[in-house]
């Protein structure tokens, strides 16, 4: 309800902007941080969701404006013309820099990008005989609809307005596009990848996609904003799209408050008003003080409430004072400029980690109660069992071969994890895998989801080979697995958590998603309601919308089974997952596996608790240093002498049993 | 040793911990158990700073030590084998064990003979005397397990926290886990340790104290305890 009337008062307050502050001057400033808004909407995108740092926006914000440039220039195209083409472009460009850059990472794809960015700046200007080279392209601008017969007003005033209220609307498009898309399941599978990107590809989703696709987004909007931003100055030169420009829009996104949409427009409208504000030394003083006293206050509130933090609360707070002081001690600020610019910015990032909206928002929830859980909760309420299991009947009838690994080995320089293994897994059985630490049984999972390619051997389900097919591919085949050492989307609630592992089951396409059509709604209704169902199935139901990490280590297991499951597996790989529970809650386990199988689902299980392999276990192989030491009957396996003196020994193990 | 009153504490708005006392005496082996979510990771967590308490006081022998950050509680001598390892996977065996030290090579802790207790670290567990140079990344779930233990001790602490020093290991080497805090007990390590096999640490601990949902529900002689029908009912599964 505040949402909305906040939403509705800043809609009307830029619609009405124009005609409450006359001058072009402040108009225009407006309008580039509106333009610079869609850009770091976009860039959040990258940046806070899939939590890659790109340098290479710049570029990209180069290549839609240049591309509004050259069509004005070469073909004499206007405006409209040059709106999609920008968009089209920079979006083509961020596939072509995505598609080889995101195979690496972190620091290494930041270099890339900014590599990126140098080549086409150096580009822009060397390519006289297309850019028109460092002497840059004027441009006229455009009166896009002629209303001079029935509106009597200055053509130059009505130009403004006009290209003023299209930038708004471009702004609209992508706030509504941007937060429609993270809001559904592409903005989960972001999120998913940035936390755990081996459980991402495991659930189906394939990283490397994603990547690119919202690498390739996030470039779109940059040549949205770029081709606005070569209309709104009407003139463009290659230095406009230097690497300063491109860690602006990192630095305000940062302070703005990354994972939001107000956080980045909010960081727009600091990076281009702050150097205007601190052309004006009388607004500067008045700007410091408002933050001084604000900051005096707050502290003071702080304080009083926690007043062992004194100390730390202190700090910033005399910060803030000091600073203002400092505005009034100075004389000509355009001397320091950078400086104070500069201070700003080591605060808000030592002080507000999550952007000043991050901040505002902390605040909030610590000032109302605790936010009641999501709409879904009222809406699920009657969560039919039978739901969490949809028609994944095998292919193979029970007792039929659905994984047969032949002579398999895995080497890792001179050490073989997996020295010639066989594993026939017959459907609707619960086969043990048990053997020493280091033995390879983690190895074999990772052969059999392939994330390692089996240096010898072959690996086939269902009659097809699937040694050296990618994890998402092995995914959608139908093999699900959780993982030794817990591998959840942490930042994300429990029931996103299983609806990532539900991506396989939308039809819809990305339009639907940005859209929000009827068939997307339907569909992500469809997903929670099975997702809450499968929370329900493993007792995590009361805790849907917690986020994943602050789960106990035992429940997290809990979570991945249920992800798992939502894959509508065929075959189940659990790793240890009894793995630091307490007594009855493996009895739980023991049960919650007992209904999996029930449901017609193979299982492979990994596990040290002989109590879980002896109830639930067909048939049990044991490795040893990589090789099968034996395979049969739990009660035929507990026997061998064997595995007794190599595994089991005597008795705490006895005990456990 | 260790005195604990009122603990409170909690992760964000999440209140985990309401009121716990706890009392570790010196050379006393002394375990927590309860369900997964009880709070007992918590409550190591909150011991060694590496969360605030947000209520209650925490004595180490006899000095308060309430929301000092986790290092200078280190210093002090609280030594914490945390869950899931956390064993430097970049440095070889060797280096882990010395930084387990650390406070006593800068002498922050009295210094004692380092290079002895490392010897007496190797001869504990000779699987890591065999692995010293190998990095810790590269060792098996077991003898990184075994790490995480021998580096808690290399600080000679007052306390040693242990946190489900048997997670993920095969029956055997469970086993051996368990004789190797049987030997620390025999030595007069104090110990507060926490278990996943509740019935195997009631039998060698001396004292026990059972959590549910944040709060002490019983305590007291470890073999009481073990003999208690609602205990066992609840905690230490109906096979035994």
């Amino acid at each position: 309800m505040l949402a909305a009337t906040a939403k509705l008062l800043a809609l009307a307050a830029l619609a009405a902007f124009p005609f409450v502050v006359g001058g072009p001057y402040y108009l225009h400033l407006l309008v580039v941080i509106l333009i610079y808004g869609i850009l770091t909407l976009g860039l959040d995108v990258v940046f806070g969701y899939t939590g890659e740092v790109s340098l290479g926006h710049s570029a990209l914000f180069g290549i839609g404006a240049y591309t509004a440039g050259t069509l004005a220039l070469q073909l004499h195209v206007g405006f409209w013309w040059a709106l999609p083409a920008g968009v089209i472009v920079a979006a083509a460009f961020g596939a072509i820099l995505a598609l080889p850059a995101l195979r690496v990472t972190g620091p290494y794809l930041a270099m890339v990008t900014l590599a990126f960015g140098t080549i086409v700046q150096i580009l822009i200007n060397e390519m006289t005989f297309l850019t028109n080279g460092p002497l840059g392209i004027p441009l006229k601008r455009p009166m896009l609809f002629d209303w001079r017969p029935w509106l009597p007003m200055a053509q130059k005033r009505m130009q403004d307005l006009q290209f003023y209220y299209v930038v708004v609307a471009a702004l609209l498009l992508t706030l509504l596009v941007v937060s429609r898309l993270v809001a559904s399941r592409y903005g989960r599978a972001f999120e998913a990848l940035r936390d755990s990107p081996i459980a991402c590809d495991c659930m189906g989703v394939s990283v490397y996609k994603h990547k690119v696709l919202a690498f390739t987004l996030s470039a779109g909007f940059a040549g949205l904003a770029g081709v606005l931003f070569a209309y709104s100055e009407l003139y463009i030169a290659p230095n406009n799209f230097g690497f300063d420009l491109a860690i602006t829009f990192l630095l305000a996104v940062t302070m703005g408050g990354r994972k939001s949409r107000a956080g980045p427009l909010i960081g727009a409208a600091i990076v281009v008003f702050l150097p205007n504000l601190l052309a004006d030394i009388a607004l500067f003083r008045i700007a410091a003080g408002i933050v001084a006293v604000v900051a005096v206050v707050g502290g003071a509130a702080h304080m009083l409430r926690r007043p062992e933090q004194r100390v730390r609360t202190a700090i910033p707070v005399a910060l803030c004072v000091a600073f203002f002081g400092f505005a009034l001690l100075l004389e000509k600020i355009t001397d320091y400029k950078l400086t104070v610019f500069g201070m700003m910015i080591l605060f808000v990032v030592y002080y507000l980690p999550d952007g000043i909206f991050g901040f505002l928002r902390q605040i909030a929830a610590g000032v109302r109660r605790p936010a009641p859980p999501r709409a879904h909760a009222a809406v699920l309420a009657p969560v039919d069992d039978a739901a969490a299991w949809a028609a994944a009947a095998p292919h193979v009838e029970a007792g039929g071969t659905l994984l047969d690994v032949r002579q398999v080995v895995m080497q890792f320089g001179g050490l073989k994890a997996l020295d010639r293994v066989d594993l026939l897994v017959r459907a609707g059985t619960v086969h043990g895998l048990i053997g020493p630490n280091g033995s390879g049984k983690s190895t074999m999972m990772n052969v059999l989801t392939g994330i390692y390619t089996p240096t010898g051997g072959d690996v086939a389900f269902e009659g097809v080979s699937i040694a050296g097919h990618t994890p998402s591919e092995i995914a959608g085949r139908g093999i699900a697995r959780t993982f030794q050492n817990v591998q959840l989307f942490g930042e994300l609630s429990l029931i996103e958590n299983v609806m990532v592992g539900l991506h396989h089951v939308y039809r819809g396409s990305m339009a639907d998603a940005a859209a929000r059509s009827g068939r997307e709604r339907r569909e992500e209704l469809a997903a929670r309601r099975r997702a809450a169902s499968l929370l329900r199935f493993v007792g995590l139901y009361a805790m849907a919308d917690e986020e994943a990490r602050n789960l106990p280590y035992g429940r997290q297991r809990l979570l991945e089974i249920a992800r798992a499951l939502a894959l509508d597996p065929k075959l189940l790989l659990l790793d240890e997952p009894a793995a630091g529970l307490t007594a009855p809650d493996i009895a739980d386990l023991i049960r919650i596996i007992g209904k999996i199988r029930d449901h017609g689902i193979t299982m492979i299980l990994i596990e040290h608790h002989m109590d879980v392999v002896m109830s639930v276990c067909d048939t049990v192989s044991v490795l040893d240093f990589g090789q099968k030491i034996a395979e049969g009957t739990p009660a035929e396996v507990q026997r061998d002498e064997r595995v007794v003196s190599a595994y089991l020994g005597g008795s705490i193990a006895a005990e456990a049993a | 040793m260790l005195q604990v009153t009122g603990l409170e504490a909690g992760y964000g708005r999440v209140q985990v911990l309401h009121g716990i006392s706890i009392s570790v005496p010196q050379g006393a082996l002394v375990t927590l158990i309860g369900s997964n979510g009880a709070g007992k990771t918590t409550t190591l967590r909150a011991l060694s700073g590496m969360i605030r308490p947000t209520a209650g006081h925490i004595l180490l022998a006899g000095a308060d030590i309430t929301g000092l950050p986790t290092h200078a509680i280190c210093r002090r001598g609280v030594a914490h084998s945390p869950e899931g390892r956390r064993v430097f996977a970049n440095l070889p065996v060797a280096d882990n064990l010395l930084l387990g030290g650390f406070a006593r090579i800068t002498g922050a802790r009295p210094r004692g003979d380092v290079g002895r207790d490392l010897d007496r670290m190797y001869e504990l567990f000779p699987r890591l005397a065999e692995r010293r140079a190998q990095l810790a990344g590269t060792l098996s779930g077991g003898e990184q397990q075994m790490l995480a233990m021998a580096r808690a001790l290399m600080l000679n602490p007052l306390v040693l926290l242990l946190d489900e020093p048997s997670m993920g290991l095969a029956p055997r080497l469970v086993e051996e886990v368990f004789a190797t805090i049987a030997r620390l007990k025999a030595e007069r390590v104090t110990m507060l340790l926490v278990e996943q096999f509740a019935a195997a640490a009631l039998g060698i601990a001396d004292f026990g104290y059972v959590l549910e949902n944040g709060r002490l529900t019983a305590s007291g002689e470890a073999a009481a305890l073990r003999t208690d029908p609602a205990v066992r009912a609840a905690y230490l599964g109906a096979a035994h």
